[in-house]
């Protein structure tokens, strides 16, 4: 049973259609990596997911339950995903470490002590434990990031949502970032990945799925899709990709 | 708490000529205001962005010193102040005077934002493609210039036209000091500040619409 | 010189008004943020009905005169509340509606301010909106609403001088009440303009220093 299923899923933003009858599913474990050109609808799926976006129409099935937009159930279900921003979207007054132990204190209720032990030893998992007490402007933009990671981690999450991770960092410091996310997927960790890195969707993904233009084009197994690509728009793309 | 108080707008409301009356003298005076403040701003705001210190300096103190200080305090030295040096105007012509320097005070500041805000990208391309001094100054600087300080000078009219009712504490005819007068002669002084005020924000909001709505179709041409 | 015994003498008289200037602002910044503050969540939330109230609210006192504003309370309390009440409330009163005016715009456009992300990675980590709002978002807020509360409190100060008009002694009207005993009009309104400019400017000075260590951090 996938842990994950759309159904349908459409969404405009005024006249503009982004989404067009997106149906998919992911499995538990399974890394998914979202590919596509700018302007696809890759972003805008993932923040429905989470519902940071309502869609308009179709359903989302999270373990084969149907996700209800009712106020007070929309705040239980998003701590079943765990999102990662391209602009890392940590709390600038917080230290590194505050920014990890706000959610479990103060959505799930976790004494302090508790929280910023386990803050700590997620911090360990992403290599930061010598900035606990760094505030985010101190920090590298890979280092945000993965400070953001332990953040969504922190909330025990059974999907994390990568929203281009990599896109706003710069070259040297992609590999760290990249290097946790290697280690998570390891982990078994259910993960859907939308991301420009060719590279990181052949290593870690087992599944893929591309999007042009609000639709799925194509979707396969990683080693399948990238190799033989059946599509144009996704031949087109991977050559774009490759030659840039 | 409240009261047998009756409401009686009807007495108020025959002496519509005067408060006709004290918009016409609180529109001259904005107007006037508006215009001799404007051409107090340009110069200002040349002396504020000038490389001699002399001119910095002394548009400096006038800027200053005309926007920590109170209007109120402007419109006595000069009605009662100038007595000093033997001069005495007229309620209006003081009014005008206080609030024009006042306002030119704040224009300075404006016109030198907009000024800046052109920014030296934009100077800097159209001189790579040949233009002079003039040609860059009349075809870039200057219609970008006004479309940055348009809606703040929008904003420094409006606060002439309410700043103006302080001029009725110099005995200047305007709004505020019809007000006063009508509700002495009635009795009847809340109902006519009640008129009085609603006047005033019907103002500002005709206002704010005109200038939003000028703004718009000014500086976005045809789509 | 004959000037330097009404100077001295009069010291204390100007020193007194000028803190009951700043006092009265004081009051009518505090309390006038405390309203406004309120009113911006108001003015953001979901409700139609209080969003526009808090809306019109912010426009009738920011669109409108102070001194206005201030014979409606000082003719409408005596005669429709029937309450009779110190020059000081009065002016209180009127200055604490106006100032709540735009601080409603000021929090709010403070809030508004703050970055969508901090709304999504709070949400992302499973908050409620009010959890949200007050735990991430208002502190960030609070920074950004800074220098134009200063500036606002620079208005106060100036716009204070109106209450004047209805005989309460503060700073301006000392300057009138010193003219009219001394007959050195010229002095009088000197000593007035220089402590209204001194604190002002000062107060200017300083706001705008502190818009710089913003930016900084």
């Amino acid at each position: 049973m996938p842990i994950l299923r759309t159904e349908n899923l459409n969404k405009h933003f005024d006249t503009l259609h982004v989404l067009k009858n997106v149906s998919f599913s992911v499995e538990q474990a399974e890394p998914l990596v979202i590919l596509g050109p700018s302007g696809s609808g890759k972003t805008t799926l993932l923040r429905c997911l989470n519902q940071l976006e309502r869609i308009d129409s179709g359903r989302i099935y999270f373990e084969d339950r149907p996700l209800s937009y009712e106020r007070r159930a929309v705040y239980r279900n998003r701590r079943n995903f765990g999102m990662i921003f391209q602009s890392f979207n940590l709390f600038p007054q917080k230290t590194a470490l505050e920014n990890i132990t706000l959610g479990p204190i103060t959505v799930a209720k976790v004494p302090r002590a508790e929280a910023e032990r386990e803050a700590m030893a997620l911090l360990e998992k992403v290599k930061l434990t010598d900035k606990a007490h760094a505030y985010p402007a101190k920090l590298s933009g890979g280092q945000q990031q993965r400070v953001a990671i332990a953040r969504a981690l922190a909330m025990r999450p059974k999907i994390l949502l990568f929203d281009e991770p990599t896109s706003a960092l710069d070259p040297e410091t992609i590999g760290d970032v990249l290097e946790v996310m290697r280690r998570l997927a390891q982990e078994k960790t259910t993960m859907i990945v939308v991301t420009h890195e060719l590279g990181f969707a052949r290593e870690i993904a087992e599944h893929i799925v591309f999007m042009d233009m609000g639709e799925i084009v194509e979707e396969g197994p990683s080693q399948e899709l990238l190799a033989r690509p059946k599509s144009t728009r996704l031949t087109a793309f991977l050559d774009a990709v490759i030659h840039k | 708490m409240t009261s047998r108080y009756t409401f009686d707008f009807t007495a108020i409301l025959r002496y519509w000529p005067e408060l006709l009356q004290g918009i016409w003298v609180a529109a001259s005076l904005s107007v006037l205001t508006f215009l001799l403040g404007t051409i107090l701003g340009i110069f200002g705001a040349v002396g504020r962005i000038s490389r001699r210190r002399w001119l910095y300096s002394l548009t400096t103190f006038y800027v200053e010193l005309f926007r920590n200080t109170p209007l109120l305090v402007q419109m006595y030295i000069m009605y009662y102040g100038l007595e000093a040096f033997s001069i005495k105007l007229n309620a209006f012509t003081a009014a005008l005077l206080a609030m024009s320097l006042n306002s030119g005070a704040y224009e300075t500041e404006i016109i030198r934002g907009g000024i800046i805000a052109v920014g030296r990208g934009q100077i800097e391309a159209a001189f790579s493609i040949g233009m002079t001094y003039a040609q860059t100054l009349r075809k870039v600087v200057i219609p970008y210039a006004l479309q940055v300080i348009f809606p703040p000078l929008g904003n420094q009219f409006i606060g002439i036209v309410l700043g103006s009712s302080v001029a009725s504490v110099i005995t200047v005819p305007e709004i505020t000091y019809v007000g006063l007068n009508i509700g002495s002669r009635s009795y009847r002084d809340f109902e006519t500040f009640l008129v009085i005020w609603v006047i005033y924000i019907g103002l500002n909001a005709a206002l704010s619409a005109l200038f939003k709505l000028t703004g718009r179709m000014a500086f976005r041409p045809i789509f | 010189m004959e000037h330097q015994p009404i100077v001295v003498q009069y010291a204390y008289f100007f020193l007194k008004a000028t803190g009951i200037t700043l006092g009265l602002s004081a009051v009518s910044l505090f309390t006038g943020s405390v309203i406004g503050f309120l009113f911006s969540l108001l003015r953001i939330s979901n409700n139609r009905v209080l969003s526009t109230l808090t809306f019109v609210y912010a426009e009738v006192f920011r669109g409108s005169p102070l001194l206005v504003q201030l014979f409606l309370v000082y003719f409408g309390l005596p005669i429709v509340f029937h309450l009779n009440v110190s020059a000081f409330t009065t002016v209180a009163i009127s200055m604490i509606l106006y100032t709540a005016g735009y601080m409603t715009e000021i929090f709010r456009a403070a809030i508004q301010a703050v970055d969508r992300g901090q709304w999504d990675a709070s949400y992302s980590i499973g908050m409620t909106y009010t959890q949200a709002l007050f735990k991430v978002v208002v502190p960030q807020a609070m920074r950004i609403a800074v220098p134009p509360t200063l500036g606002q409190f620079i208005s106060i100060l100036k716009d204070s001088s109106l209450a004047s008009i209805i005989g309460f002694m503060e700073l301006t009207k000392a300057g009138m009440a010193v003219r009219a005993a001394t007959s050195n009009t010229l002095l009088a309104f000197a000593i007035v303009t220089c402590l209204y400019f001194m604190i002002c400017y000062s107060l200017s000075i300083a706001s705008r220093r502190v818009e710089l260590q913003l930016k900084k951090a």
